[in-house]
């Protein structure tokens, strides 16, 4: 699997670091041509994390959808591997490309705090109260919970409505049905106590996220052509 | 001779349309299969059924195991370009190391260099021929049990077509079997052991070219024109 992940980061090298060259330009302009300890820094920040992350979700549809679809996804699909093995290393190389593009934030933030003054506040405060690992958990999971749906979604259109037009239209609103679906499984009834719902939240997209990668291997594997 | 692939009364149909029909098929080691018809006859489909990228009824085994697992003992190269062009052969080449668990790096070498292909190429400056001769370095470095090569004489020159057969023959022994699709019968004649003549989604003739030979005393080409022209 390891090596499915490799391929798979690899493939999308380009891509990332087009998108880290832009965000270390914006952040060379800053540096040189703004006052230092500003708060619109922190618009900024926030913005950039925006847009990073949705580009960074956008890429990894557009990829996971052209190896279903294009004669180049056979290099993947036709070796001797599961499609919940595929599918687990094409999330996990998501992960790993999240993780690596959020570490390239907090350096580029870093940077400014060092030279700029940075958020124009003292956010190691902050900085230190978001470590906590619930929140970590919960967002890892909510991350997961939305990649699975999206492959589900792709892998289901893909499988049953094969030779439609407007697949992308037609995949949209698969996700966007799968996701109210099972939105009514990740929260608890008002009754019950916030920190025990949080938690059951959680959990709860975690086992979404092993289900549907389950039920994307299993259509990969038994329904789908190629 | 022992049974490498088995194929059990396997249907395949796209929407209303059946594209392959009760095939039921047993190949064994120590020949070289041809996979005869034209177009639209269900040669690929056969191969991607048999490899598990086509999904239909009824049960296809090789040496015990189904599914995705064939793919462990069956190595196949598709009709379609699905190198990716962005990376070099060398590139390629590690990909399959990587990959696959029987594919030989020496042996990818040697039919590289026997090939004529410099591993520094990249895949997207190949051309037609090329790249078919790369697929077949990919598909023919694995040891395996079972090759399954899909035209793999279409629409390359003489010389590609003379260095694909001999890579061809060079590979098989007695241990293996090999099952090749074309409609181009002149080039692929002198290889084969058996043939397999399909005809609407249906094996219509299964026999050795030494029984056709005797008993029809007709040539392959003879026998297509029989089957086909109507």
């Amino acid at each position: 699997m390891i090596n499915i992940i490799k391929y798979e980061i690899l493939k999308k090298k380009k891509a990332i670091i087009l998108l880290m060259g832009i965000a270390a330009a914006l952040e060379a302009y800053i540096l040189i041509e703004t006052p230092g300890g500003s708060l619109s820094y922190l618009g900024y920040m926030f913005f950039l994390t925006l847009v990073l992350a949705v580009s960074q979700i956008i890429g990894t549809i557009t990829y996971y959808s052209k190896d279903l679809k294009s004669k180049e996804g056979y290099m993947i699909y036709m070796t001797p591997n599961s499609g919940f093995k595929i599918t687990l290393a094409k999330t996990a190389a998501a992960i790993i490309e999240g993780l690596f593009l959020t570490v390239f934030l907090g350096l580029l933030l870093g940077i400014n705090i060092i030279f700029k003054g940075g958020l124009g506040i003292d956010g190691t405060a902050s900085f230190t109260h978001n470590l906590n690992p619930v929140p970590l958990f919960y967002a890892l999971g909510w991350f997961l919970y939305i990649i699975s749906a999206i492959f589900a979604s792709v892998t289901v259109v893909r499988t049953i409505f094969n030779k439609m037009r407007f697949g992308g239209i037609i995949t949209f609103f698969t996700f966007s049905s799968l996701t109210s679906f099972l939105g009514k499984f990740t929260y608890l009834p008002r009754s019950v106590s916030y920190e025990f719902s949080d938690i059951y939240t959680g959990i709860s997209f975690y086992v979404i996220f092993i289900v549907l990668t389950f039920f994307t291997g299993w259509l990969i594997d038994n329904k789908m052509d190629f | 001779m022992t049974s490498i692939i088995s194929i059990n009364n396997f249907n395949k149909g796209f929407f209303k349309k059946k594209v392959l029909s009760d095939i039921t098929l047993d190949i064994k080691t120590g020949s070289v299969y041809g996979l005869i018809g034209p177009n639209g006859s269900g040669k690929s489909t056969l191969m991607k059924s048999i490899y598990g990228l086509v999904k239909g009824s009824g049960t296809i085994s090789s040496l015990g195991k189904k599914g995705v697992h064939i793919r462990e003992v069956v190595s196949y190269m598709p009709t379609e370009d699905f190198l990716y062009s962005s990376m070099k052969v060398s590139e390629i080449i590690k990909f399959y190391v990587d990959m696959y668990s029987d594919f030989s790096f020496l042996k990818a070498n040697e039919l590289l260099d026997h090939m004529q292909i410099d591993p520094k190429e990249q895949v997207s400056a190949l051309s037609t021929g090329m790249k078919m001769r790369l697929k077949i370095v990919l598909c023919l470095s694995r040891e395996c049990s079972c090759y399954m090569l899909d035209e793999p004489l279409n629409g390359i020159d003489v010389i590609s077509k003379k260095k694909i057969t001999e890579t061809i023959i060079k590979t098989m022994d007695e241990e293996r079997s090999m099952i090749i699709s074309s409609h181009m019968l002149g080039d692929i004649e002198l290889i084969l052991d058996r043939a397999i003549f399909l005809k609407n989604g249906r094996v219509v003739i299964e026999e050795s070219l030494e029984t056709l030979r005797e008993e029809r005393n007709s040539s392959l080409e003879d026998l297509y024109w029989e089957v086909y022209n109507d």
